[in-house]
């Protein structure tokens, strides 16, 4: 760790800690973001050391996403998903992915990453809309996406039918290290690429997923 | 252009065991690629440019490809029948004289529809690939909790192009046609598994691997064995024992064997796989 501004006490092992009412705030978050597995937000931590401390654990997470940003440092402390998380640095992965053994490891299928970007840059969306694009049936994609928290029902389309408008979840910013959507590349920079390839988009009348209005979801919940 | 696969009549002549294979499920076809992915496929193959499609040759190239899977016994899913009828309809509205516009406007192009929904395809798949590729930078950034599992696997740090589908068949129909010598099927009643197929082949890919798809495929002797062999590659696929790679588009296919072996849970693989019935 870097630069530990509280020198850790030498307790012998089966004394209990003394606790420290007065440590600074960056330690008591480093803390709390290393035994944390899912990204804590500011609100979290506003939760249980006062909302008066907002400002103060706000700069206090700057500091310490700072102090991490040390080529010493092993660690990182990332900005995900509106929170905050410790994560090694990337560059690292090599030695990590040694050490560690891969049973559990879960890759995401081409058609499921297919859906998913479909869910993701037109969200909300239906699944007869995700149809009409792939050309194939989507419903049990994205029952599996559902299932593994990377979509969610965000309501109905009022239109025939009433079909279930799909979004993406938290959990999908935390798999892909996202802050928010705004992260995921435009929609321009992939038309683009398609007119290097030779495939000039714009003699046709070619909707804009981001400019095309969205239809309001009715909130009826799943 | 692309050569009309061989004729499909033969088939169930010549490949009665191959035809039904007992054990294993029936492949469904959408579970790899869907008819778009066709369409596309038959676009490169062909060199052909995406806004102007010689819809007469490309509708006789997909029913082509269509009536191959049959005789591979895939199931096609009904959304490529979907697709054969749109093309049919393109090129009958291409054939007949078009209906007079309206005063002050250009008729559309009765292909017009179809363009669009390949360009919002091909934009979906490289947002897609986006998505792969950021998911493999997250994937090095190990967060507490989650160290027992690597998204991606072996697959990380691969440059090599996933075959898709249709590479496998147009691959697979130059085998066949190359070695039209191939015994023809002696009837005696001998019945080969898919599930032995499937044995052999992990067997010859643990003695050498990778090797080329073409290769394994030649070791056998008639055609109906080499039918099986293709839907036990598709099965191996499917199941992610294997993984079929090309160093270039439409370039030589190598079938190696995953590692380390099955992924206890590869996840939205059994989705695909109901998806199109």
């Amino acid at each position: 760790m870097p630069e530990p501004e509280v020198p850790a006490g030498e307790v012998a092992p089966d004394s209990p800690a003394e606790p420290l009412p007065d440590a600074p705030l960056k330690s008591i978050l480093e803390a709390i973001l290393f035994a944390c597995e899912e990204p804590v937000t500011p609100e979290d931590l506003a939760a249980i050391l006062g909302e008066d401390r907002r400002p103060a654990i706000e700069e206090a997470l700057a500091g310490l996403e700072k102090t991490y940003d040390d080529p010493q440092a092993g660690l990182r402390v990332q900005r995900i998903a509106g929170g905050y998380r410790i994560t090694t640095d990337p560059r690292l992965a090599p030695f990590v992915r040694e050490m560690v053994r891969w049973r559990n490891r879960r890759r995401l299928s081409r058609a499921a990453l297919e859906t998913l970007a479909l869910v993701a840059y037109k969200q909300p969306i239906t699944a007869p809309e995700i149809q009409e694009i792939r050309g194939v049936n989507p419903s049990s994609i994205l029952a599996s996406l559902l299932d593994h928290r990377m979509v969610r029902i965000l309501g109905r389309k009022k239109v025939v039918g009433k079909p279930f408008l799909y979004g993406t979840t938290q959990d999908f910013l935390v798999r892909f290290g996202l802050d928010s959507l705004d992260d995921l590349p435009s929609m321009e920079e992939f038309d683009q690429l398609l007119k290097t390839e030779g495939l000039d988009v714009d003699p046709l009348p070619f909707p804009d997923a981001a400019e095309e209005a969205a239809p309001a979801p009715e909130e009826t919940g799943p | 252009m692309e050569q009309i696969p061989a004729s499909p009549d033969e088939a169930p002549r010549e490949a009665p065991t191959a035809a039904e294979p007992a054990p294993g499920p029936r492949l469904v076809v959408g579970s790899f690629e869907g008819p778009l992915d066709l369409l596309l496929h038959l676009i490169r193959a062909n060199e052909i440019s995406i806004t102007d499609i010689p819809i007469v040759e490309v509708c006789r190239q997909y029913d082509a490809y269509l009536l191959l899977m049959k005789e591979m016994n895939l199931e096609v899913a009904g959304d490529y029948l979907v697709m054969a009828a749109t093309l049919a309809h393109i090129k009958s509205r291409m054939l007949l004289p078009a209906p007079p516009a309206a005063p002050g406007e250009v008729p559309e192009d009765p292909r017009a529809d179809l363009v669009r929904q390949l360009l919002e395809y091909q934009r979906m798949k490289l947002a897609a690939e986006s998505l792969r590729e950021i998911d493999e930078r997250a994937a090095a950034a190990f967060a507490r909790g989650n160290a027992g599992e690597d998204p991606l696997g072996p697959w990380r740090d691969e440059a090599q192009l996933d075959v898709s589908l249709f590479d496998l068949l147009a691959a697979f129909r130059r085998v066949v046609e190359a070695l039209a010598d191939a015994q023809p099927l002696h009837v005696h009643g001998e019945e080969i598994s898919v599930a032995d197929t499937i044995a052999w082949i992990v067997s010859r890919l643990e003695t050498g691997s990778p090797r080329h798809f073409q290769d394994l495929i030649a070791e056998l002797g008639t055609r109906a064995e080499r039918i099986v062999a293709f839907l036990a590659i598709l099965e191996l696929l499917r199941l992610r024992r294997i993984r079929a790679v090309q160093r270039r588009a439409q370039g030589e296919i190598l079938i190696t064997l995953e590692e380390p072996p099955p992924a206890a849970e590869a996840w939205a693989a059994e989705g695909e796989e109901k998806g199109n019935a």
